[in-house]
């Protein structure tokens, strides 16, 4: 990590993207003081993690659903947190109960496929119903059901409250369930704001049209400043001019819109800009 | 979901909890409770089997029922290494430091979990080995000062359990930690014998200071005659001071390090 700077706010679902090795489960052991950074510092409310009072109850952590491959059963999992810091044991039930793993209490943790660790991950996390969530990667291994499941647990996690930090090198799965992101890359801040504004800042703004004469609205088109790119299924794809200015060009040049479609990068292509950009940027430094 | 007060309340996780904690752990892990339930159970199937030998009349039946531990000092020593080493791999240290950040705090419930029920287990276990061969061989031998002994035993027990626990946090692996463990337990004994001649004496001279010689004479009050051993409770007193040491500098290194 190199001076990474950041806030994770409660009450919506943060994503913490990146791709492999570019350092979030870094950050997200050194929140937890489980790595020291060589400089600088983390706080979970106001406190460094190793002060926390209940630290349990504070934070919840999945950090590798692998962690629990042991012969216990999930049941007992729980049980030796729980009496760690002094929670309740019927919040073992309650967590288990969360994520749908009440039948499978009782059954060792090392027979759970990855999807089942996942979920017992959660539930570890769940077990102080604390006010501040972690989640390192926690859509591997989960099967459509299985994520589906997830995102609507995060929103309401979010919806109650909560902080909830989610890492994911999965851009696709990111777009439906975070609300604001955190974007590094090779341990640096890329981008810190909401999901919507990420993608409206970093978009190409273009505007598919296809339309009863393309040859004359392409015309009026460029008289006006637009920038035009063939389709391959016909049309034209216009850059710089938003749908409003197009469909009035057509109706003052007597040309009938067939069609009108505003193309909104993906997350993916936002994040492969900005990774681009700074890697020019670092490259820049270095001939430097 | 909990309101967390920003005071500067003591911290609720408290040493008694984080304990009783790493006792369900051990409980709740067949292999981790096997190795422990088998270095106990050792004792009163050797005290069994040796009582059905022909031994001297010399010897009492206390020495005869703890004639198993050779082995359960090998076998609780593993068991300490597993109790930490074991949650490397899978890194379930993580959880644990999650749950209880204070890392001596950590460290401190598992040598005191770790030491109690290796003392409480080797008394029970020691006390039936005991009494079995007692109750066995009761017209050709004396019982012998089966209190003392009993008592030396458990805190060997515990005191080689610490070891292992210690060697364990060091090197962070079940099969480095076992291996150095049981290197240990070769030193100086096996060691010596492939040194040069003019060496070994200097080596044997060495000898009573290492671990494991010190632990051996426990097992061999009668070698009076040895001089690589020292008498019994100075003995149990230099490994216990050992493991001791070793455990300090395991803390030390486990507070420092990345997780």
């Amino acid at each position: 990590m190199d001076s990474l700077t950041f806030t994770v706010h409660p009450g919506r679902v943060t994503g913490f993207l990146g791709p492999n090795g570019a350092g979030k489960s870094t950050t997200m052991r050194t929140i937890l003081g489980l790595d020291q950074p060589t400089s600088g510092r983390t706080r979970v409310l106001d406190r460094p993690y190793r002060e926390l009072t209940q630290p349990l109850q504070t934070v919840g952590a999945l950090l590798d659903a692998n962690a629990l491959g042991t012969w216990r059963d999930a049941r007992d999992q729980l049980m030796w947190l729980a009496q760690s810091n002094r929670i309740d044991v019927k919040r073992i039930d309650a967590a288990l109960d969360r994520v749908g793993l009440s039948n499978a209490a009782r059954r060792p943790v090392r027979n759970f496929s990855l999807g089942m660790r996942q979920r017992l991950g959660i539930a570890t996390a769940l077990l102080g119903d604390p006010p501040v969530l972690m989640f390192d990667e926690p859509v591997n291994g989960l099967d459509t059901e299985g994520i589906r499941w997830l995102r609507a647990l995060l929103t309401e996690l979010a919806e109650e409250g909560r902080t909830v930090l989610l890492s994911s090198h999965l851009m696709s799965e990111m777009e439906l369930i975070a609300d604001h992101l955190i974007v590094i890359g090779q341990g640096r801040l890329l981008a810190d704001s909401a999901l919507e504004a990420l993608l409206d800042e970093h978009s190409a703004r273009r505007v598919l049209v296809r339309s009863s004469n393309d040859a004359r609205l392409a015309t009026a088109l460029r008289e006006k400043g637009g920038r035009l790119l063939t389709n391959a299924s016909g049309g034209w794809v216009v850059g710089g001019m938003s749908p409003e200015t197009i469909g009035q060009t057509a109706l003052v040049n007597d040309v009938a819109i067939v069609e009108l479609t505003p193309q909104s990068s993906s997350l993916e292509d936002v994040y492969t800009k900005l990774t681009e950009e700074s890697a020019e940027y670092r490259s820049k430094v270095v001939d430097k | 979901m909990n309101e967390i007060t920003k005071s500067d309340a003591p911290c609720n996780v408290r040493l008694r909890d984080v304990a009783a904690s790493e006792w369900t752990k051990i409980r709740t892990d067949p292999f981790l409770f096997g190795s422990f339930a088998f270095a106990l159970f050792v004792l009163p199937l050797f005290a069994v089997l040796a009582s059905m030998q022909n031994v001297p009349i010399t010897e009492t039946a206390t020495k005869i029922g703890l004639s198993g531990t050779a082995l359960s000092y090998f076998i609780i020593g593993g068991f300490g290494v597993l109790v930490i080493s074991a949650e490397y791999p899978t890194k379930l240290i993580h959880l644990s430091l999650a749950a209880v950040p204070r890392r001596i705090m950590l460290m401190a419930a598992k040598a005191i979990v770790v030491t109690t029920s290796v003392v409480i287990g080797t008394v029970l276990a020691s006390a039936l080995a005991v009494g079995a061969t007692h109750f066995i061989e009761r017209n050709d031998h004396a019982i012998g000062s089966a209190v003392p002994a009993i008592a030396g035993t458990a805190l060997a027990h515990a005191a080689v359990a610490l070891l292992g626990l210690s060697v364990g946090a060091l090197l962070r692996s079940t099969a480095g930690g076992l291996v150095s463990f049981f290197t240990l337990t070769l030193l100086p004994g096996g060691f010596a014998q492939v040194l040069p001649d003019n060496v070994q004496p200097w080596m044997l001279s060495l000898a009573p200071a290492f671990p494991f010689q010190a632990l051996r004479s426990l097992g061999a009050p009668t070698a009076a005659n040895d001089l690589t051993l020292l008498p019994v409770w100075q003995s149990l007193a230099t490994f216990c001071a050992y493991s001791v040491i070793l455990f300090i500098a395991s803390v030390a290194l486990f507070v420092k390090r990345d997780a």
